[in-house]
């Protein structure tokens, strides 16, 4: 019975080889690229021993210390502060981020040139086509001590003494915040007005006619009717709450120490481990605690979607 | 009318001044590339510099080699990263689109996984530099990030399900005739959506 079910199965596999072939290029570059290193989130357990190179070594060398790494990271500050900074920060890009694309949306759908419309949102989309390399440099160009538009030219004109703005932790969180919302809005606005554009005019139509206002046609029909598509843009990034925009965090501040108390996350704190302090125990450690949590976070998120719109649902 | 047009010019106004803000880092940028060094040191960066002056383009114009060296890289990754991913990537979705193909469920479930799990950086880099050796290497600007998983999940839900299976057989097509032609078509904006390659995250700066 077995044996021919076995058949069976060797039998297709030979019939649908192409299929077979086909897929095989991707599977193998999954195996390379992503299971390979999700069977080495063991060398968290582990004590590196540097010597010890190669696969077999990565996947069976090094001596099982246990929780030890997990215990040296989360007896630090740095364990509080990176995941206080990564869920703030996330936190509060999801609502801004979504009330500010919302609101950009609705006022881009009242403007009747068309002209004029598609040329708002080419210009309000410019950031989110440049690299952050960039925008690094271009929040540069305004926060330089010496030279910044920021110390030369606006705070002078409030009578302000100039601000030494990379060493000055307390700053960044509106900073930052400000360039994410800079940059992002314009991506996030595109999607929101895709909805609204999509909603039937008999709504609004029947609205006037009733007397409606602007106001109250925007807070009665547009806002309910796209709050699906909110709902789950919303759900889809806390999924995602763990896992925060490293060039953000890591370009922005240019690498800055003495940010760090404000600009640290979880990403770039294990890059920063991994790259300058070469302490891949702390480092594989705190990668393991953000895919551990992040992994959970984006089930539950996944099963809220799910809930209300199961085509939206990653699985 | 009058109230109408009172909106209008009040919604102008307010992309009006989004717009400046969102373009107004380049246009400083823009100026200060034209700008004067002694008019920089004296006045920091300003939209109306003291003197003009053309010498950061003549030194870039010195850094012409290496300049063109970066940029025919550039141009080199995103078309063999985008060719190769989109390849790849398509072949595969094709693949797990099809009922007959073999453990076609646990394949894809293989697929959704890595869009929920992952091994984070230090196992990634590990990998690449101690396994494969791609540390400094053209190939590790390339192959981190190739595979489009976002392919198969919700983006596009019906991305690949609107293919007709039997329309290849109709036809009079071998089944080695149904595939990429059939895909693309029907979907050219999610494969060009999903075609970018640049991306610069953690994973792909630590190889390079």
């Amino acid at each position: 019975m077995n044996q021919s079910r076995w058949r069976k199965f060797r039998k297709r596999v030979v019939r649908h080889r192409m299929l077979i072939l086909m897929a095989l290029p991707g599977l193998a570059y999954l195996v390379i690229n992503n299971y390979l290193p999700m069977l080495g989130v063991t060398i968290a357990f582990k004590e590196i021993d540097y010597s010890r190179k190669g696969l077999f070594n990565l996947l069976f060398g090094h001596e099982w210390i246990g929780f030890k790494n997990f215990e040296y990271l989360f007896r630090t500050d740095d364990a509080y502060t990176i995941t206080r900074n990564t869920i703030l920060y996330n936190g509060l890009f999801i609502v801004l981020n979504t009330v500010v694309a919302i609101a950009v949306a609705i006022v881009l759908n009242e403007i009747r040139s068309r002209f004029m419309s598609r040329l708002y949102q080419s210009l309000i989309l410019l950031p989110y086509l440049i690299s952050m390399v960039i925008v690094g440099y271009l929040a540069l160009s305004m926060l330089n001590v010496e030279n910044g538009f920021m110390n030369k030219t606006i705070l002078p004109l409030l009578g302000i003494d100039p601000v030494s703005w990379y060493s000055e932790p307390a700053y960044w969180p509106y900073i930052l915040t400000f360039v994410n919302l800079w940059k992002n809005v314009g991506y996030l606005c595109i999607i929101y007005l895709a909805a609204i554009v999509g909603i039937n005019h008999e709504y609004y139509e029947a609205a006037v006619i009733d007397g409606a206002s602007k106001w109250q046609q925007i807070t009665r029909i547009t806002v309910p009717l796209i709050a699906p598509t909110i709902t789950i843009m919303m759900l889809l990034a806390v999924g995602r709450i763990f896992y925060s925009d490293f060039g953000l965090f890591y370009q922005v501040p240019l690498n800055s120490g003495a940010l760090k108390p404000t600009t640290d996350v979880i990403d770039t704190y294990v890059y920063r481990g991994l790259m300058t302090l070469g302490d891949i125990g702390m480092s594989s450690a705190a990668g393991l605690y953000q895919s551990a949590v992040g992994f959970v976070l984006i089930l539950l998120s996944n099963w809220l979607v799910r809930r209300r719109s199961r085509d939206q649902a990653l699985f | 009318m009058r109230t109408n047009a009172v909106q209008q010019t009040l919604f102008h106004a307010i992309m009006a001044a989004l717009s400046a803000a969102c373009l107004f880092p380049f246009i400083l940028l823009f100026v200060v590339s034209f700008s004067d060094e002694q008019s920089i040191i004296l006045n920091g960066y300003s939209l109306i510099p003291d003197s003009f002056s053309l010498e950061a383009y003549r030194y870039l114009w010195g850094q012409l080699t290496p300049l063109a060296r970066a940029y025919g890289i550039t141009v080199l990754i995103t078309a063999v990263g985008t060719i190769t991913g989109l390849l790849i990537s398509s072949l595969l979705a094709y693949s797990l689109s099809r009922d007959e193909m073999p453990l076609r469920r646990v394949l894809s479930f293989l697929v959704v996984f890595t869009l929920l799990f992952n091994g984070g950086l230090v196992p990634t880099y590990l990998v690449y530099t101690e396994v494969f050796h791609l540390k400094n290497t053209l190939l590790a600007l390339i192959v981190p990030g190739l595979l489009t998983n976002a392919f198969f999940h919700s983006d596009h839900p019906h991305v690949l399900q609107n293919v007709d299976p039997g329309r290849g057989h109709r036809i009079g097509l071998h089944r080695r005739g149904i595939g990429m032609d059939d895909l693309q078509p029907d979907h050219p904006a999610a494969v060009a959506a999903h075609s970018g390659h640049d991306r610069h995250d953690a994973h792909d700066r630590v190889l390079e």
